[in-house]
């Protein structure tokens, strides 16, 4: 035995004088310049209670990828004031978002035409595929299904990532971790307020158990007044000047619930919302009357990781989820009262294996069943006496299931050399079958630099609305992606990362010029370079920036509509004196980009300030956000034409507003 | 915004002062830790070989620490880039890019009197399994792959621990958390 009642020695004996000499004469220790004083002289037991900067190191991406992740953590979401995912995803290096006060669309290396919803990205939760079965949509604003305060961190994938996923990601993947009951260990209580008449209140509870089983409950609700918004488009005494009056209300209520134990995680979660929409989003639509939509969407996520021996690994899962949108609007027509109900219900299961047989390579492999068997499309039309306009009415009803089988292998041949080779074959009841292939490789010089280059291809079928708007014409869709990848680790505090890109897509449906007229034969490019630079100093200064250069072309061949060819995202936040107030200062510039009618719409630099409490006082969190800080009149390209010949086909967002979040821990 | 920036940089300038540990330091410093709270088998050799596999940057934190003593031996921080040499170390921290080797590392290790740490991993995989909680650094640790490594734990470091795992039953002892 080592020599056992022995009173630890206090390290300094340990030292060489030399170094001892040195250390006194440069007052701090050569090898911990990092960490500014002796650590090992400490006592383990003061030791434990020092607190640790979460990730004072930058952010490790989680998701296996060849490309460059960007990621938000918890401590930005607070430190900026994110308060949907869709502003987590604005803050995000070459990416925007677009909102028509319906929903929220996001957009990026040539994706995000007006009118896609957040169609051709996937966005996950824990695993999970979030899109409806009928629009493909990813709903990221107060539509989407989690609240931010229960986010650990939103990974960006750029890349397709059909390889890994099949159907539908397109552009990339938006990953989303939630945290675990032991994050929080108490009933947390919140209360929000803001500009407009918007309130929010949320109650979370999170424990983890003395066997290691942690449970984490969740439930909010918002509501929010709105505004009386003016629309020049409409400036008649006809339509009561072009204010629509009242109809802008919000609310949403979510619930949420995830319990894991020992490899074991079953998750669940709701979210319903309704939304008066101020616009005239359509052309039959009449101007200054409520136009109410409901969204609800809800899921159910079980999971189960184990290892079988043999150096094999399971990840079993099997997922539910169902989607539900009902609308109400008055329109220019005998039948005035239009109505849409739409349903989706869906389940899968899905078995990885991972092998690491070989001590060069890791093998992933296995097998998927979707079965979207319920999607039920419904456009009805009542007389104001509720007879129904049988004539125009629709009802669709549509089904599918998808068997998806993926390996993909990690092969190491060199220390410093990652050769990556995946497939994906999907192959759905209505559809041929299809391959997503991949091949990347990835090269570190040295532990701080790596290089990636990647091919890809991805595909994305015909969603059930595209079945009812497209007919028999619906037909896949695709993009061939090539990307390359510097990352640069300047030291453990600064990274630099550059990214070169080209997506070429194909199949794209193109209007012919006659109504009800498509066919799927349309191609387009983008390409792009994106820099960023990323630091966390130890002194808690923390800052990112980055911009997009874009240039893409739509399947027309000109100039993509809503694609800023310069995007540019700059975030500083720092403790301010006393280190009890955070304060997060965020900069975005949407760079000039074309409407629906190709207008060019000016570039705009949009600034967020946000103080945020560095730490609890007595259980106390508060933080205050003021967003378009210098007020600036902007608008952003509208995803309908919504007022032809008027030359106004863009849409006025909101000036400066205001939000103060306050927590309470029980 | 000129004022905004002044205001910003002066908080920055006065806040650069403040004492921030960084994970990987403090990781190596558990590490450290760990060297003087564990009992090992007697050893014939000169050093103490502590061993960091798939990290960089514990790897280069724990490079202050190279040729400090322990209990009459010399401290040898050894970075690994593979897992063949793993049956020579006393300490071997498996940092994340070599998590999915666990099993391996395992069946590699046997017997050996080699104390396993891990970041974020299930607790039956390892000696000890560390977790950033609430902004502190947990352990966890797993008294049957001790008791196999033939590791005995001090009572500092089990009273310390968030969770001890009994080697019999496998029960875990719940410890309050900080809060």
């Amino acid at each position: 035995m080592k020599s056992g009642g022995r009173a630890r020695r206090s390290p300094l004996f340990g030292m060489r004088p030399a170094c001892l000499a040195l250390c006194l004469a440069l007052s701090c220790n050569p090898s911990w310049a990092g960490s500014g004083d002796d650590l090992g002289a400490l006592p383990f037991e003061q030791l434990v209670r020092r607190e640790v900067t979460s990730g004072s190191q930058l952010a490790r991406q989680i998701s296996d990828s060849p490309s460059a992740v960007a990621i938000v953590t918890a401590d930005d979401i607070r430190a900026y004031g994110y308060r949907t995912i869709a502003e987590v995803i604005g803050s995000m290096r070459g990416l925007y978002t677009t909102s028509d006060r319906r929903y929220t669309y996001m957009g990026g290396r040539g994706f995000g035409a007006p009118g896609d919803y957040t169609g051709r990205i996937m966005v996950l939760i824990d695993g999970y595929v979030t899109q409806d079965s009928l629009f493909n949509q990813a709903y990221i604003e107060e539509s989407g299904l989690i609240d931010l305060a229960l986010v650990e961190r939103v990974e960006y994938v750029p890349g397709t990532g059909s390889v890994t996923y099949g159907n539908n990601a397109m552009l990339g993947i938006i990953n989303i971790v939630t945290r675990k009951g032991s994050d929080f260990n108490t009933l947390q209580l919140s209360g929000e307020a803001g500009s407009h008449d918007t309130y929010r209140q949320r109650a979370t509870f999170g424990k983890r158990f003395d066997n290691g089983a942690d449970l984490l409950l969740s439930a909010s609700s918002l509501q929010s007044q709105g505004q009386n918004l003016h629309f020049p488009a409409y400036d008649t005494p006809a339509n009561n000047h072009g204010w629509a009056n009242g109809i802008d209300d919000e609310r949403n209520r979510r619930l949420f619930g995830k319990f894991s134990y020992d490899g074991f995680t079953v998750e669940a979660a709701h979210v319903e919302r309704r939304k008066t929409v101020p616009t005239k989003p359509m052309r039959l639509a009449v101007f200054n009357t409520p136009f109410v939509i409901d969204d609800e969407n809800s899921y159910l996520n079980a999971s189960y990781e184990t290892d079988l021996g043999l150096h094999l690994y399971a990840a079993s899962r099997f997922y539910f989820g169902r989607y539900a949108y009902d609308s109400q609007r008055t329109i220019n027509d005998p039948a005035s009262n239009a109505q849409r109900k739409h349903r989706a219900e869906w389940w899968g299961v899905d078995q990885k294996f991972i092998g690491k047989w070989f001590a060069n390579h890791s093998i992933m492999f296995g097998m998927e069943y979707r079965n979207d068997y319920s999607q039920y499309l419904s456009r009805s039309y009542f007389y104001p006496d509720g007879r129904i306009d049988a004539a125009s009415s629709v009802k669709d009803s549509y089904s599918r299931n998808t068997a998806s089988l993926y390996l993909a292998d990690e092969y190491r041949f060199h220390e410093r050399w990652r050769l990556n080779v995946g497939a994906r074959y999907d192959k759905a009841s209505d559809l041929e079958g299809n391959w997503s292939p991949r091949l990347a490789l990835i090269y570190q010089p040295s532990f701080r630099t790596t290089l990636k280059a990647s091919y890809s291809e991805a595909f994305r079928m015909p969603n059930a609305d595209d079945r009812s708007f497209y007919h028999a014409g619906a037909a896949p869709e695709y993009v061939a992606a090539k990307e390359f990848v510097v990352q640069h680790d300047l030291d453990r505090q600064m990274r630099l990362t550059g990214t070169l890109y080209e997506y070429r897509r194909s199949k794209q449906q193109v209007y012919l010029g006659t109504p009800g007229h498509y066919a799927p034969i349309g191609n387009s490019l983008a390409r792009g370079l994106e820099l960023e630079f990323e630091a966390r100093w130890d002194n808690g200064l923390r800052a990112r920036s980055s911009g997009a250069w874009q240039n893409s072309s739509d399947a027309t061949g000109l100039d993509a509509v809503n694609s800023p060819n310069v995007l540019g995202k700059l975030q500083v936040s720092a403790p301010l004196p006393g280190n009890a107030v955070r304060a997060g200062l965020e900069a975005q510039y949407l760079g000039s980009r074309l409407t629906d009618e190709r207008r060019r719409l000016g570039g705009v630099a949009l600034a967020n300030l946000t103080f945020s409490s560095e730490r609890k006082w007595h259980g106390m969190s508060a933080s205050f956000s003021i967003r378009n800080l210098f007020d600036r009149d902007y608008e952003v390209v509208s995803p309908f034409t919504w007022a032809p010949g008027t030359g106004i086909d863009a849409l006025r967002m909101d000036g400066r507003s205001y939000w103060f979040q306050i927590n309470y821990d029980l | 915004m000129r004022a905004l920036l002044l205001l910003l940089g002066f908080g920055i300038s006065l806040a650069a002062s403040a004492q921030v540990v960084s994970e990987h330091d403090m990781k190596a410093a558990y590490l450290y830790n760990f060297a003087h709270l564990f009992e090992w088998p007697e050893s014939r050799r000169a050093n103490f070989h502590i061993c960091i596999l798939g990290d960089e940057e514990v790897g280069a934190a724990m490079q202050g620490y190279d040729e400090k003593r322990v209990n009459g031996q010399r401290m040898v921080i050894a970075r690994l880039s593979t897992t063949t040499p793993i049956r020579l170390c006393d300490i071997l921290y498996v940092g994340a890019a070599e998590v999915g080797n666990l099993p391996k590392i395992r069946s590699m290790l046997g017997g050996q009197p080699t104390l396993t740490v891990a970041d974020k991993v299930p607790l039956q995989s390892v000696a000890v399994a560390l977790a950033l909680e609430n902004q502190h650094l947990m352990f966890d640790v797993n008294l049957e792959h001790c008791e196999r490594a033939n590791l005995k734990a001090r009572q500092t470091v089990l009273g310390l621990a968030r969770l001890v795992r009994k080697p019999a039953d496998g029960e875990a002892k719940g410890n309050a958390v900080s809060r």
